[in-house]
């Protein structure tokens, strides 16, 4: 596992493990530093005419330097309301944060007012948004969109400097016509490229962390591979930590050091990704990485989870994963499991883990 | 299965990206769609796979006539579409529907499931009682319980929002559907949901589809054909399955065969792990300057030869019921 390997030659023989030996290191010398981010027993709900969507109910982590936290999880689990509660940006109404906090290099971003939180976003915290048209402005160029944000960033900027920094960042992203991006308005590119653009925007305010919500998935593999080594190369030389959302495990594989794994609004599962991706604890990591297609299959053997997530309106009181669990049992339906620490990092949030029951061998009562 | 519903020919895109208000100067031109002959056939699904910008949705768009060619024809059901004039087109398009990758791009945000379903009908002078029982079958017929219709988008998942974006796109009974990148923004298991949805209707319809993806993956697992496009032009064309386990064309066999990582037989396989990996990716899809004459794959293929700068391939046909646009398969009695 990652944590064991992590010391051993990153030059030499084991180049090829090079990747995982510096995701290990960066880990290890993360866990001196304070956390940049730290997400504290968040719980934001929607208060919708049906009742209450128990969007995110009790989410905690923490991000340092060097971290690259990829989060997880099937659609409507919560994901992109935890991100977009880490920015404030949860419309409210519906939306309610109705407990924990949001610290930000030490300030509790939640409690912030408009003027706060217009430093906070960008500035603090870049942020890719899952649907890339929609975070652009449609009745500007993509020139005067990044110039306008780098300038609002950092005032002293004058229009030239900004111009060449608008002009670097689209070149990091993968374009080569800068100019004609440049001039170019949102519904001119295809969807890939709003999306590069938008990576290229959140990049050119110099964020102290970075998140990126489904960054790559309106983008072939070519340009994933280049989005994705932009970001590792962003994090190791700006020790710019960075939040990726996404659900899928190719880009988890290739550039996270950290998983969770979130279901029905909370983190179900979290360690360094070779342990979770090699060896899932959790009921549900197991599914879901089960799920992952084999190419050469056919839609049909697909193994998707049978069952459905629960309501988010009316969560059971036990276990949110005890319906569809192969490994139920009488507990699990009275009892919210809590995040078992069971190794250095590694916490699982399921009953089986119990250490007054002995690890992953409990009772199935 | 007899027969083509789509007949596209010498079809071409250019847009132009210009700077300055009053002298207005053209900074970039991109041929979106460049002289493109298809056919997609009567029930069947066309998967079509390519990069970013290669051009797919606006070949999907051009054929809907929600944009207008350069140059070139189409032709739906024995229909010349070109020329048309909108009122013409009108009864045309309860016919071709369009489902976009993010559902809540076709559904409006402020107007209930109901009332986004129903939508399509009332415009096209469907009674409202009618409307509404109908809406309540085409829910239904994507797996959503019509008794919840009274919500609004956004209090439903990805993966439903999809299908109630299928469901209305359905509303009129259309013969051909473009789905443009469906279901990329969802995560697998509800792909695979979705996939299976999707299949079931177009048997069960005896539809046409017209599927977009950037994941050669993911259209094998529902195309029955597939075409590769690449800066605006069909690199190669055939069975899905069989391009995708023998690939002829340089760009499908290094690029669009090429995955971050898979998941075989229970074990992860290192595709691209490693740092390195991710390099070779992305010096693969470097992109270079639009070559002006021969094959537009010239810049970035390692097989280049003689003729491929000068000379631009057409379509050759490889085997029977493969084509590729690349000098390595031009047939020996075409040669010299
Ligand atoms: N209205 C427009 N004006 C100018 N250029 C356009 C316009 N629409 C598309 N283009 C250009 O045409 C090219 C092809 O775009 P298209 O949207 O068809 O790509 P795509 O294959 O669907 O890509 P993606 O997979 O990223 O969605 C791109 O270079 C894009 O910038
Ligand atoms: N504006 C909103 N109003 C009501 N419910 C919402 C809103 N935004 C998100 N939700 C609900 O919150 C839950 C989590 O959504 P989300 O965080 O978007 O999931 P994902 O993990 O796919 O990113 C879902 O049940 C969703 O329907
Ligand atoms: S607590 Fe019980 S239901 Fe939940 S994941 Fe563990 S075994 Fe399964
Ligand atoms: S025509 Fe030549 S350059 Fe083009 S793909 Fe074939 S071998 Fe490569
Ligand atoms: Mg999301
Ligand atoms: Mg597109």
């Amino acid at each position: 596992m990652a944590a064991a390997q992590a010391p051993q030659a990153p030059e030499g023989g084991a180049a090829h493990h090079q990747a995982i030996g510096q995701a290990g290191r960066a880990a290890a010398r993360a866990s001196m530093a304070a956390p940049i981010l730290s997400v504290q027993n968040l719980k934001t709900w929607f208060y919708a005419a049906a009742g209450v969507v128990r969007a995110v109910d009790g989410v905690s982590f923490e991000v340092r330097e060097n971290d690259i936290l990829a989060i997880v999880g099937e659609s409507g689990s919560g994901k992109t309301v935890t991100a977009l509660s880490i920015l404030k940006l949860v419309p409210t109404p519906p939306g309610r944060y109705v407990g924990g906090h949001v610290f930000v290099d030490g300030e509790d971003v939640l409690s912030q007012d408009a003027t706060a939180l217009e430093a906070v976003r960008g500035a603090k915290v870049g942020m890719i948004f899952q649907n890339p048209r929609g975070s652009l402005d449609p009745s500007f160029t993509i020139g005067s969109q990044l110039v306008e944000t780098i300038r609002r960033h950092d005032p002293v900027a004058n229009r030239t400097d900004a111009l060449r920094r608008a002009a670097t960042a689209l070149l990091e992203v993968g374009f080569d016509n800068i100019e004609h991006v440049l001039e170019s308005y949102p519904h001119q590119l295809s969807g890939g490229m709003c999306q590069r653009v938008g990576l290229a925007i959140a990049l050119a305010c110099r964020p102290r962390i970075l998140i990126a919500d489904e960054p790559t998935t309106a983008l072939d593999v070519g340009v994933q591979a280049k989005i994705l080594l932009l970001l590792k190369r962003k994090n190791q030389d700006l020790n710019l930590p960075i939040i990726v959302i996404t659900h899928d495990f190719g880009v988890v594989r290739a550039i996270a050091t950290r998983v969770a794994v979130m279901y029905a609004g909370l983190i179900q599962e979290e360690g360094l990704v070779d342990a979770i991706l090699e060896a899932p604890q959790h009921p549900y990591t197991a599914a879901l990485i089960q799920s992952v297609p084999d190419p050469d299959t056919d839609v049909a053997g697909f193994s998707a989870i049978p069952g459905e997530a629960p309501d988010p309106i009316a969560v059971p009181d036990g276990c949110r994963f005890a319906s569809r669990c192969e490994r139920v049992h009488a507990r699990c339906r009275i009892e919210l499991p809590p995040l078992h620490e069971v190794a250095d990092g590694r916490q699982v949030r399921c009953h089986l883990y119990d250490p007054t029951k002995g690890n992953g061998s409990c009772p199935e009562t | 299965m007899s027969g083509n519903l789509i007949e596209v020919r010498g079809l071409k895109k250019s847009f132009q990206v210009t700077r300055g208000a009053i002298l207005r100067r053209v900074v970039g031109v991109t041929t979106a769609v460049d002289n493109v002959d298809l056919d997609i056939k009567e029930g069947e699904i066309l998967g079509c796979v390519g990069g970013s910008g290669s051009g797919k949705s606006t070949l999907g768009r051009l054929i809907l006539r929600l944009i207008e060619a350069d140059e070139g024809r189409i032709n739906f059901a024995g229909r010349e579409l070109t020329g048309l004039s909108f009122k013409q087109m009108c009864p045309l398009r309860r016919e071709m529907q369009i489902v976009f990758q993010d559902p809540l791009h076709s559904l409006n945000p402020r107007r209930t499931v109901a009332e986004n379903v129903e939508r399509p009908l009332l415009n096209f002078g469907v009674p409202r009682a009618e409307a509404r029982g109908r809406m309540a079958e085409l829910l239904t017929m994507v797996g959503l319980d019509p008794t919840q219709s009274h919500k609004y988008p956004h209090e439903y998942s990805g993966g439903q929002c999809q299908r109630i974006a299928i469901a209305r796109a359905l509303a009129l009974r259309p013969r051909f559907l473009f789905l443009d990148e469906p279901v990329s923004s969802l995560d697998v298991s509800i792909q695979a949901q979705i996939l299976k949805l999707l299949l079931d209707l177009q048997q069960r319809l005896k539809l046409t589809f017209l599927f977009v993806s950037h994941d050669l993956k993911i259209v094998r697992q529902i195309a029955h054909r597939t075409v590769v496009m690449y800066r605006g032009r069909l690199l190669e064309l055939g069975d899905s399955d069989a391009v995708y386990r023998s690939p002829m064309h340089p760009f499908t066999k290094n690029f669009l065969g090429t995955v971050l990582h898979v998941r075989k037989g229970g074990r992860w396989e290192l595709a691209a792990q490693r740092a390195e990996d991710l390099e070779d990716l992305n010096r693969q899809s470097a992109t270079h300057a639009a070559p002006q004459a021969g094959c537009v794959y010239a810049g970035a293929c390692a097989e280049r030869f003689l003729p491929c700068a000068s000379e631009r391939p057409p379509l050759f046909r490889a085997t029977d019921d493969r084509w590729v646009a690349c000098h390595l398969y031009r047939p020996p009695q075409a040669a010299q």
